[in-house]
């Protein structure tokens, strides 16, 4: 067990016990805790590197076939030449426990909340699923100070923007001078997404030689507005700095906007690296809904990627594409049916460097289609099937499920689905199918049980010309909650 | 009307003819039927011109007397002595049960105050015979004939029912009377739920209490309790028992059909003062766990006003979880949420947090791991929204054979033949890809001022001066001295 205890987590447990230890002598009002075990069995296959004698191989050039037909690549003067070939697959069976902790009581407006995660590994291969030998996370973990007004946090919290979905460690302020506008200042050190970890963590010095050694001090103001009904507005500015002062690490803007009149809504969203001046995204929807069972969208978006400061990836002139798409849904009067169906394409930007007499493809289409119908009172059947073609990548991808909803808002389900891929610009071959079996069970008002086993084959591969997807894949989680629910009745009404 | 007293003892021997022919022997009970009794099994036509006047038999009928309603066997042993006529086994019959609130002593009182007449044969005529004993049980119709107010039949609609029905409570009818009990014409009507509240409670006890009981509103009203019409109803326990497993029946207002009334039916519930029309009419359907389907917080007054659902009550109408979003919403959601739409109405954070934090099982399917390259190339929704693309793609791609730290080879992107030509194309149109498999080392190999083959990787128009304020460290990954120093 790698000790990665952070401040923040180390300050979350500390603060976890003060409130369920001292809430009550404090005349706490009340505790909620709430969890989640997650175990999963995840099954596959590495692609390892293997190699043949040239001399053995037949055909010129670099690509030839070995003694066996498979593709190998041969690049003189070696002696061998090369190929990926799966090796034997490996297993892994990581738990994950989620812990959320709220406390209230201290006095008023005042609540404690933290959002905990353990990790283990209960069988297998403990590098198979990502950040399993990070044993300890603290998603979450603050103070909060809330009255009608303001709401001052302290602590690990979510930062929720145009921008981003990440968390962050330290404070922000929220002042609401009327109900329809807030403007919030926040500040602290980064967290890098998914990570719940600084950008000095050793989680990514693992996997990044270039990673930076001095954490990222962030600066943010939001602003949330909603001038008239029907329209809502946001804008937000974050910088962040390495600590040691030199430079940046970013410095972004993001405004979203988003109009609805009668059965018209209307999206805008823009993000901007300023210290690059780089247009990140611009998109914007159109949706309409004539009746109660039309759903019409089309949208429209320019994406470039964006890359933090602290690497090179900015310099080497990504362009990124546009895109145009559309889209329909329609539903039964009585919601036993519904179809929806999407078509989008999309252009890369010129990127100055195509090889005039071998370009790569330089655009893509989706295609998508679902339905849902429920066939009795207890019985439902999904469809969808989605086609994507293009630069990098392309699926062809159906699937199938069969519901049936029992007592109590339980159900089990029945899932087909099969898939072929090309991926990462390679050649692949075959198709996966997949069956699966899926359920929710309900043990009491409070707590769930949900599971999943699916098996996939990967049939009418072409021996080592990809990866092969066969593989075992199951999940079980459970959900519970125990404690008072601030501001709801009892169960069973009041 | 009285009859002559000329004629009272041939009536009187009219009677008993009448009663030799149709009174049941002597040895049989005379049956139980469950409804009134419409056959008169005393053969009064036979008796015709015996009896001057219908109170001869029928003394008690003007004082209220019941028990001499009928006469006695032994007035009919007058006559059927055996000698002068045959011998009957005349027994009064069961009095009817009834809901009515008739009483034949209060009616001729009634009358006899408003300075009117009314023979028996008024309403005890058989309809469309004159003869003199021409009898039968009183139809409504001929009540309504002086009692019609301004209804023309007899459950038309408008008619005040308590005029001539006790409230069911009181009514001594059996279960099976209960459950019998007509229906009018206008509770057939396709629109009646939503119209069948009275106007008050005086209207319900007029018109609902006859027949219904208190029961037979809760079997819909949760919010019973808070209607004073309902409350008017006393309850009783066989209609307890008749809507007893019986579903309740909540139709559907073509409001809620209505464009977006997703959207507007807050506005709608919460009205000017926040609380609207909740307690009033959204009540009458919809309890606080309706609502909460959604809107998972509840705290908003118009929930807040909305009745709970009791163990004991109706359980209003149940909303299933169903997709309130428009199709397409995974990857609209982000403008929404970061506009200020306040998800937090239906949402609990970690909701949001399940799937951000790149670890939710059921987000992505079970197989995402074999399709996912693609969905990371079309970038329909963001990667990097949930993951970090070193510690979470990188460091499985490493793990899986798919990554590589410092060496590259054209092997891998076997599709690509010129890979050594075309793969600064591919960088440019999808570099997040590449950084999902490779460290900023494995491009620095060739593209390096300082230890690789030199290649400059910068686009046209680089802006060299800015990238060097902006973090010279970077630089300093390929170049030996930061540009511009």
């Amino acid at each position: 067990m790698t000790r990665r205890y952070s401040f923040a987590a180390t300050l979350a447990a500390a603060c976890a016990g003060l409130a369920l230890a001292g809430a009550r002598p404090l005349r706490a009002q009340d505790v909620r805790v709430s969890g989640t075990t997650t175990v999963n069995y995840v099954e596959l296959r590495p692609l390892q590197m293997d190699s043949v004698l040239a001399a053995t191989t037949t055909g010129d050039g670099v690509i030839r076939l070995a003694p066996d037909g498979r593709t190998v690549q041969c690049v003189d003067p070696s002696a061998y030449c090369y190929l990926y070939s799966n090796g034997s697959a490996i297993s892994s069976a990581p738990a994950l426990q989620d812990l959320q902790v709220s406390a209230w009581g201290f006095g008023q407006g005042m609540r404690f909340y933290a959002d905990l995660r353990g990790r283990a590994v209960v069988n297998g291969s403990n590098t198979l699923w990502p950040q399993a030998n990070d044993h300890f996370d603290a998603l979450e973990a603050y103070l909060e100070f809330e009255r009608p007004r303001v709401r001052v946090r302290a602590g690990r919290q979510w930062d929720v923007s145009g921008l981003a979905f990440n968390n962050y460690d330290g404070a922000s302020v929220q002042v609401r001078p009327m109900s329809t506008l807030s403007v919030e200042a926040y500040g602290g050190w980064t967290l890098q997404t998914g990570l719940d970890e600084p950008v000095t963590s050793g989680a990514l010095a693992a996997v990044e030689p270039y990673a930076p050694d001095s954490r990222g001090l962030l600066f943010g103001l939001r602003a949330q507005a909603r001038p008239a009904p029907p329209v809502w507005l946001s804008a937000v500015y974050e910088r962040s700095t390495p600590q040691s002062g030199s430079g940046l690490y970013s410095e972004r803007m993001a405004a979203d906007g988003m109009f609805r009149s009668g059965g018209l809504t209307m999206d805008l969203a823009a993000k901007i690296d300023l210290a690059s001046a780089d247009l990140n995204e611009l998109r914007t929807q159109l949706l309409y809904v004539p009746d109660s069972r039309w759903t019409v969208r089309a949208f429209v978006r320019r994406h470039q990627p964006y890359f933090d400061l602290w690497t090179i990836w900015g310099a080497f002139g990504a362009v990124g594409f546009v895109e145009g798409g559309a889209g329909a849904s329609w539903r039964s009067t009585d919601g036993a049916l519904s179809v929806d169906g999407q078509a989008s394409r999309r252009h890369y930007l010129n990127t100055d460097a195509e090889v005039g007499f071998a370009p790569i493809r330089s655009n893509g289409w989706s295609l998508s289609g679902s339905g849902a119908m429920r066939l009795s009172p207890v019985w439902a059947l999904d469809a969808q099937y989605g086609l994507d073609l293009g630069f990098g990548a392309a699926k062809s991808q159906g699937g199938l499920t069969l519901r049936r909803a029992l007592r109590g808002g339980n159900s089990v389900g029945l899932t087909a689905t099969a898939f072929q891929t090309a991926d990462e610009l390679r050649v692949n071959s075959g198709t996966v199918v997949g069956l699966g079996v899926n359920g929710v069970w309900r043990l009491g008002e409070r707590s769930t049980i949900t599971g999943s086993v699916a098996d996939y084959q990967h049939a009418g591969r072409v021996p080592d010309s990809g990866p092969n997807w066969s593989q075992l894949r199951a999940s079980l989680t459970y959900n519970w909650t125990v404690g008072a629910e601030p501001g709801l009745p009892a169960p069973g009404g009041r | 009307m009285r009859a002559p007293a000329a004629v009272s003892s041939l009536l009187l021997g009219l009677v008993a003819a009448a009663a030799a022919r149709t009174v049941t022997p002597a040895s049989a009970a005379p049956p139980q039927t469950p409804v009134q009794d419409t056959t008169l099994r005393f053969p009064h036509r036979r008796h015709a011109g015996l009896f001057p006047q219908c109170t001869v038999c029928h003394r008690g009928i003007p004082t209220g007397d019941s028990a001499t309603v009928y006469p006695s066997p032994g007035a009919c042993a007058n006559c059927h002595d055996g000698q002068v006529e045959p011998r009957v086994g005349w027994q009064r019959p069961t009095p009817l049960v009834t809901n009515l609130a008739f009483s034949h002593a209060h009616h001729q009182q009634s009358v006899d105050s408003a300075g009117e007449t009314i023979a028996c044969l008024s309403c005890h005529r058989t309809p469309g015979d004159t003869s003199s004993m021409a009898v039968s049980p009183p139809q409504p119709q001929l009540c309504i004939q002086c009692h019609a107010h301004s209804a023309p039949a007899h459950m038309d609609a408008a008619q005040i029912c308590a005029t001539c029905h006790v409230p069911l409570v009181r009514a001594p009818l059996s279960l099976s009377q209960v459950a019998a009990l007509p229906k009018p014409a206008d509770h057939d009507a396709p629109d009646w739920v939503q119209r069948h509240a009275p106007l008050s409670p005086a209207a319900a006890a007029a018109r609902c209490a006859v027949c219904h009981a208190r029961e037979s509103c809760e079997r819909c009203h949760f919010n019973a309790a808070r209607i004073p019409a309902i409350q008017a109803l006393q309850p009783d326990p066989r209609v307890a028992s008749l809507v007893r497993g019986r579903a309740p029946v909540y139709p559907k207002p073509a409001s809620h059909d209505s464009l977006n009334w997703q959207w507007k039916h807050g506005t709608v519930a919460g009205g000017a003062d926040g609380r609207g029309i909740a307690v009033t009419t959204c009540s009458d359907c919809h309890a606080q766990a309706s609502c909460r389907t959604c809107h998972r917080d509840g705290t908003t007054p118009a929930i807040q006003a909305l009745p709970a659902l009791r163990p004991d009550t109706a359980y209003g109408v149940r909303i299933p979880p169903r997709t309130i979003h428009a199709a397409g919403w995974l990857k609209d959601h982000p403008t929404h949420a970061a506009a200020g739409v306040n998800c937090a109405a239906c949402h609990s954070r970690t909701f949001c947090v399940d799937c951000h934090q790149g670890q939710k099982a059921q987000y992505h399917p079970p197989d995402f791991v074999a399709q996912h390259a693609s969905e990371a190339y079309n970038n329909d929704t963001q990667c990097t929204a949930c993951h970090s693309t070193e510690a979470f793609c990188r460091a499985c791609h490493l793990q899986t054979g798919r990554g590589t730290r410092t060496k590259t080879s054209a092997l891998f992107h076997s599709s690509q033949p010129l890979w050594l030509l075309n793969h600064g194309q591919a960088a440019r149109q999808n570099l997040e890809a590449c950084a999902a498999c490779h460290t900023q080392a494995s491009c620095t190999q060739c593209h390096s001022a300082t230890g690789g083959w030199g290649v400059d990787p910068h686009p046209p128009g680089f802006d060299a001066k800015r990238a060097a304020a902006n973090n010279p460290r970077s630089c300093l990954a390929c170049h030996a001295k930061v540009p511009g120093e």
